[in-house]
C-alpha cells in the first residue's frame, strides 16, 4: 500500500493560498482527484480558482452547489470541478454518472468530498482546510 | 421487419441495423471524448447505407448495461425515442451477453467453448459473467452481476474449462488474470473482437423478439450494488479525511 505522508501549511492569506494553488495544479497529472474537506469558508472553493488559474482555466471558475459538477476544457487539463455538499452519500455521486470523470483522462476537485468519500479511490489526494488563527489564516493539511 | 440497436456502455458507441435476413449494417463512433453526442448520426448513416427510412422501424434495441451510467442513459433514451417516434416496440439486451457474442467467433477458431466477458468497474470490481457457446447460442452458467475482481476469477477457476476473456476489464485487471488463472487455461479475445458493438446487440434482438414491449418498458440494467451492499477492503482515505493517519 501506498504510503501517505501529509504535509502542513499555515496559510496567512489569499496571496498565499494562491501561490499553494499555483503550486498544486503544476503537479497534476490525468486522473488525479483532489478531495476538499473543510466546513463553510475555509476556502475550498478559493483554492480550487488557484488550481483553476495554475491549469490554465480561462473561464471564472463559479461555485458548483447546484450543479453538482463543472466542467473546464480550456486549460492545460480537462478540470472537472464538483460540490458535493447536495448529495448524501458516493452512491448519489455515482448516480448521476460521475464516475466517467472520476477515471477519466481529467483533473477532478471535488469539494466537501468527506460526503462521497465511500466511493473515491484509495489514490485520491486529500486537501484538509480549517481557520487559523488569525483572520484570513487557514491551515492546510495535504496527504 | 428492421431493428436498430444502440450500444453505448463502452468506450466507443455504435448503432447497428439489422432485417429479418439477418443482413447487418453497423456504424461506429471513433472519437474518443463525447463519441455519445453522435449516436443519431451513426443511426442516420446506417439508414443511409440500408436505403431505408425511419418509418420502416419495427424495434429499436438498446444495451441496457452494465457499463458507464451516463452511456447506458443515452443508449437507453435513444432507443425510447426512437421507438417511440416510429412506433416500434422496444428490447433490451444485456451488454455482457452482447460482448460475449462478440467474441464467440474467436471463441469457436480457438476451441473454447466458455466466454468470461469483464467489465472494468474501478477498484478492483467487474461487472461479469460467464456463458457457454452452444449450439442454440449463448447458455449463462455464471450470474451476471457485480464480482469482487478475485471473487470472478476463483469462480472462473472452478469452471474447471479453458475460457476466453474479453472487455475492458480483461485489460485492466491483466495483471491479477495473469497471476490468478494459470497458463494455457485462458485466452484473451483478440481487440477486434474484444469490445461492446452494437451488432451483437442487433443480432441477439433479432433472435428474441418475443421479450419486445413498448418504449416505456425499456429501462437501464446498472446492475451495481449499493455501497452498504459491499465489502470493500478498507484503504487509508477515511482515515486521511478525518485526519486520522
Amino acid at each position: 500500500m501506498r504510503q501517505f505522508s501529509e504535509r502542513r501549511i499555515s496559510i496567512k492569506g489569499v496571496d498565499e493560498m494562491r501561490e499553494l494553488g499555483l503550486e498544486l495544479a503544476a503537479a497534476l497529472e490525468p486522473g488525479d482527484i483532489i478531495a476538499m474537506v473543510g466546513n463553510l469558508g475555509t476556502g475550498k472553493t478559493t483554492l480550487s480558482k488557484y488550481i483553476a488559474e495554475g491549469l490554465g482555466v480561462t473561464e471564472a471558475l463559479s461555485s458548483p452547489t447546484f450543479n453538482i459538477v463543472k466542467e473546464y476544457r480550456s486549460g492545460r487539463l480537462p478540470l472537472f470541478h464538483f460540490d458535493v455538499y447536495r448529495l448524501s452519500s458516493g452512491d448519489d455521486l455515482v448516480d448521476i454518472g460521475a464516475e466517467d470523470y472520476l477515471y477519466g483522462d481529467g483533473v477532478c476537485l471535488i469539494e466537501w468530498a468527506d460526503i462521497v468519500a465511500d466511493i473515491l479511490p484509495e489514490e485520491t489526494i486529500v486537501i484538509r482546510l480549517e481557520y487559523g488563527e488569525n483572520e484570513g489564516a487557514r491551515e492546510v493539511t495535504i496527504c | 421487419m428492421l431493428i436498430a440497436a444502440f450500444e453505448t456502455t463502452g468506450r466507443n458507441a455504435s448503432c447497428a441495423l439489422i432485417d429479418e435476413t439477418g443482413r447487418l449494417i453497423v456504424e461506429r463512433s471513433e472519437e474518443k471524448m463525447n463519441h455519445l453526442k453522435d449516436i443519431i448520426v451513426l443511426l442516420d448513416r446506417c439508414f443511409k447505407i440500408a436505403g431505408a427510412a425511419p418509418g420502416e422501424l419495427t424495434h429499436a434495441a438498446a444495451s441496457v448495461g452494465p457499463g458507464s451510467f451516463t452511456g447506458i442513459r443515452i443508449g437507453v433514451t435513444t432507443a425510447r425515442t426512437v421507438a417511440q417516434a416510429a412506433g416500434a416496440k422496444a428490447i433490451g439486451i444485456s451488454s455482457l451477453e452482447g460482448m460475449a457474442l462478440e467474441a464467440s467467433d474467436c471463441a469457436r477458431e480457438a476451441g473454447i467453448e466458455y466466454i468470461v466477458p469483464l467489465i472494468n468497474a474501478r477498484r478492483n470490481q467487474t461487472y461479469s459473467a460467464a456463458y457457454r457457446l452452444t449450439d442454440d447460442g449463448l447458455k449463462l452458467v455464471l450470474k451476471d452481476r457485480q464480482y469482487m475482481i478475485d471473487e470472478l476469477l476463483n469462480e472462473v477457476k472452478g469452471l474447471g474449462e479453458r475460457v476466453l476473456l474479453t472487455g475492458d476489464g480483461a485489460d485492466s485487471y491483466l495483471a491479477v488474470i495473469e497471476e490468478t488463472l494459470s497458463d494455457g487455461s485462458y485466452e484473451l479475445a483478440p481487440e477486434e473482437a474484444r469490445y461492446p458493438s452494437a451488432g451483437s446487440i442487433a443480432r441477439l434482438a433479432l433472435s428474441r423478439l418475443e421479450s419486445a414491449g413498448g418504449y416505456e418498458e425499456l429501462l437501464p440494467d446498472y446492475m451495481r450494488l449499493s455501497e452498504a451492499e459491499q465489502r470493500l477492503k478498507e484503504g487509508t482515505l477515511s482515515k486521511r479525511i478525518r485526519g486520522e493517519l
